[in-house]
């Protein structure tokens, strides 16, 4: 894995909502090239930290910098930059799915990422289906839509909220590859999921339980844990909390 | 008979759910049967009758003044208008009934009703008498308060009679319109092998009432409701009407015995999705209306197809797709710069006191004119999209909102030239009328944007009720001059706000 300059820094976030607190100061960071998966239980505080770290929603406390700047008062250059794909992202009602993608790209001056965008619809297995509207679509076929979306606009840090959750098997292995050709172009790749690939093998797994990061960094491949296994790990990281708790 | 009576129990029980909500909006649990409860929903029960009979007495009077204010000849046009009401409804009713299945199924009865060997006569009928009652009972009142209005006072009981004869005539003419155009809707829907009916059948019974128009025709069930009106002869009528409402009947018994069930249920798709939505009816009827709108494109093929255009052309070439597609979205642009805007412009050509201007403000703070930002809206809700364009509000608002702007221009110029004044004072109203469909656009979209640091934006009632009473003061006492410099510095102001979002 390559070691870079952070593209991503959380810097001691709290974030309350509705007067109870989500994220206890959560600090991470995501450097270019890698991919880091976000893993914990509903609840945990995933989906929140994915937003603030978007800019999406604005921190109680703390900072989050992309790039250098910090995101909240960043330009809209930089925000397209910073790119998250939620678990279930939203789209134009008057638009079909191939329309929505020439236009986010044409609106940014990108119409030469077209061809790889059809690579990608073809590669999800979408592209017949694309010239209607996502309202049309099943759940799994928005997410779809929206990573190529996503995808083709080559963020420098993309964040993914459950991108395996939705989809089916063949195509989170398409993603997984197509996540890992990313991040070799330089991409800060920042994934929360329950469930992987088989084949897939993050380079970093952080654990988040009650706001809290439970094991910051953990390498995938330490100790006997499968890399894979998304379950064992986070139940790992729990017995190890409740043991330290016991102690 | 067995499949009517569990259909009859299956609507009776809707109707207690739907009583059981409404009592319990008013305070009372009807579940629960202590004695406390009881009481407070007899006592409920005598507040909302009381209410009631309180109400259409004071309606009757109404409605009898109105009458009598309305002079001699009001009488002989609300009979011919009344005359012609069973072959409008019919006219109506039918092309509704041959454009969508007359039947609509929720999702739960998709489940239980249709997937299940229930008698599709059975099936059909308890529809049509369901949906008849409504109409019926709408109509009556109708006919009631024009017997009233145009037949003489209720003075005593004895005086309501003829009323309550028309209003029996009215509900069974009504009947028999909605019956008799099931009738059609279920033919179309009936089981058959051969080729669909064609699409465009449903506009051929818009024609009827033209057809009875131009060739003079007689209308019998109007004629017969009339007459039940005038309380002529009290029993012809009533017959003649009451067979035709059998008649349709029995048609709508014998066309439904051949439904076909899947085509019903293809046709009833968008109404069961929207019937999860029907409770903000009440509460929120402009969000039913946005889900309605947004349910319904999603069932048409795309029209058309996104132009070319890079960089800032993308967005326009999106908002002008955004509109071919639903072209209504443009009728408020045309309200707004053919009507509003021209309307506040011209009251200020001469000299008012303040409180004369209180009308136009007024119309500007209720008309609807969430339509003025319909593709900034989409792009504002959408973070994820929205994040994705290199543009701030201001800009992304301009050009989401340039096909609304043209269509208010366009409007505007129109409405000016109709007005015939002199070349001068034209170009100024012109101008106070083009500044105001910029402000009420840039109102629009400021209440979309959050102000930076805050978790609110401006409302739209806020800014529009400042922005009026500036350029109305400023004009009252400068003139429409100074009324285009106070326009032009709201917009200056609001389009300032709107970029810092």
């Amino acid at each position: 894995m390559p070691v870079s300059e952070p593209l991503l820094v959380v810097r001691d976030i709290e974030y309350d909502y509705t007067g109870a607190a989500v994220l206890h100061g959560v600090s991470l960071e995501v450097r270019a090239g890698e991919i880091v998966a976000l893993v914990g239980r509903n609840g945990a505080g995933k989906s929140t930290l994915l937003r603030c770290a978007a800019g999406w929603s604005a921190p109680t406390r703390g900072t989050v910098h992309a790039l250098g700047q910090e995101l909240r008062y960043a330009e809209r250059e930089l925000r397209r930059n910073v790119v998250l794909v939620t678990d279930t992202p939203p789209f134009y009602d008057d638009l079909t799915g191939r329309e929505h993608i020439r236009f986010v790209l044409r609106a940014n001056h990108l119409e030469d990422r077209l061809p790889a965008a059809e690579q990608l619809l073809a590669g999800f297995g979408i592209s017949s289906a694309a010239d209607a509207y996502p309202s049309t679509f099943s759940r799994g076929m928005r997410y779809k839509l929206a990573l190529v979306i996503a995808l083709a606009v080559e963020p420098r840090v993309l964040l993914l909220d459950e991108p395996f959750g939705p989809i089916d098997p063949v195509s989170a292995g398409e993603l997984w590859t197509t996540l890992r050709a990313a991040a070799s172009r330089g991409c800060g790749i920042l994934l929360s999921s329950h469930q992987l690939p088989e084949s897939a093998l993050p380079d970093r797994y952080i654990i988040l339980e009650d706001g809290n990061i439970l094991a910051p960094g953990a390498p995938a491949d330490a100790g006997d844990t499968n890399a894979c296994d998304v379950d064992a790990i986070l139940r790992a990281a729990l017995n190890a909390r409740t043991e330290d708790a016991d102690a | 008979m067995r499949d009517v009576g569990l259909l009859v129990w299956l609507r009776w029980r809707h109707l207690r759910g739907r009583f059981v909500y409404w009592a319990s909006i008013g305070g009372a649990d009807l579940e629960d049967g202590s004695l406390t409860n009881r009481l407070y929903a007899f006592y409920l029960t005598l507040i909302v009758l009381g209410w009631m009979w309180l109400s259409a007495s004071a309606a009757i009077d109404i409605a009898y003044d109105a009458g009598s204010a309305l002079g001699t000849a009001a009488p002989s046009i609300a009979f011919q208008a009344l005359e012609a009401l069973p072959l409008s409804l019919f006219a109506g009713l039918a092309a509704q009934a041959l454009r969508s299945s007359p039947i609509k199924f929720t999702f739960a009865e998709m489940g239980y009703v249709a997937a299940t060997p229930l008698r599709r006569s059975a099936i059909g009928i308890i529809e049509c008498t369901s949906r008849m009652l409504g109409i019926a009972a709408l109509t009556a009142v109708l006919t009631f308060f024009a017997a009233v209005a145009f037949g003489g006072a209720p003075s005593s009981p004895a005086s309501v009679s003829p009323a309550v004869r028309a209003a029996l005539a009215g509900a069974l003419a009504a009947s028999g319109a909605t019956a008799l155009a099931w009738t059609l809707g279920l033919a179309r829907m009936r089981v058959r092998r051969g080729r669909p009916w064609p699409w465009g059948m449903w506009l051929l019974p818009l024609g009827l009432p033209l057809l009875a128009f131009l060739t003079s025709a007689v209308y019998w069930p109007g004629s017969a409701l009339t007459a039940a009106l005038r309380g002529s002869s009290a029993a012809a009528p009533l017959l003649f009407l009451g067979a035709v409402a059998v008649l349709g009947m029995m048609l709508v018994y014998r066309f439904a015995s051949r439904l076909d069930v899947v085509r019903v249920t293809n046709d009833s798709t968008l109404y069961a999705q929207l019937q999860v939505y029907r409770p903000l009816r009440l509460y929120d009827p402009a969000a039913l209306r946005d889900i309605t709108r947004r349910k319904k494109l999603a069932t048409k093929r795309p029209r058309g197809h996104l132009p070319a255009g890079s960089g800032a052309h993308a967005p326009l070439a999106r908002a002008l797709v955004s509109h071919l597609r639903q072209p209504a979205s443009l009728l408020g642009a045309l309200l707004w710069g053919g009507l509003i805007a021209p309307a506040g412009a011209a009251m200020l050509l001469a000299p008012r006191s303040l409180f004369a201007y209180l009308p136009w403000v007024l119309i500007v703070l209720i008309s609807p004119a969430s339509g003025l930002v319909q593709v900034f809206a989409q792009d504002v809700e959408r973070p994820s999209l929205r994040e994705l364009l290199p543009f701030d509000s201001l800009t992304l608002l301009a050009l989401d909102s340039a096909p609304v702007l043209a269509v208010m221009t366009a409007a505007s110029v129109l409405a000016t030239m109709l007005q015939r004044l002199p070349l001068s004072t034209g170009l100024l109203v012109l101008l106070l009328d083009l500044l105001l469909d910029a402000a009420f656009v840039l109102c629009r979209g400021l209440e979309l944007t959050p102000l930076p640091g805050r978790q609110h934006s401006l409302g739209y009632p806020v800014t529009i009720i400042v922005t009026a009473v500036i350029v109305l003061a400023t004009g009252a006492s400068t003139g429409l001059g100074g009324a285009c410099v106070a326009a032009a510095s709201c917009v200056a102001v609001l389009g300032a706000l709107l970029r810092q979002t």
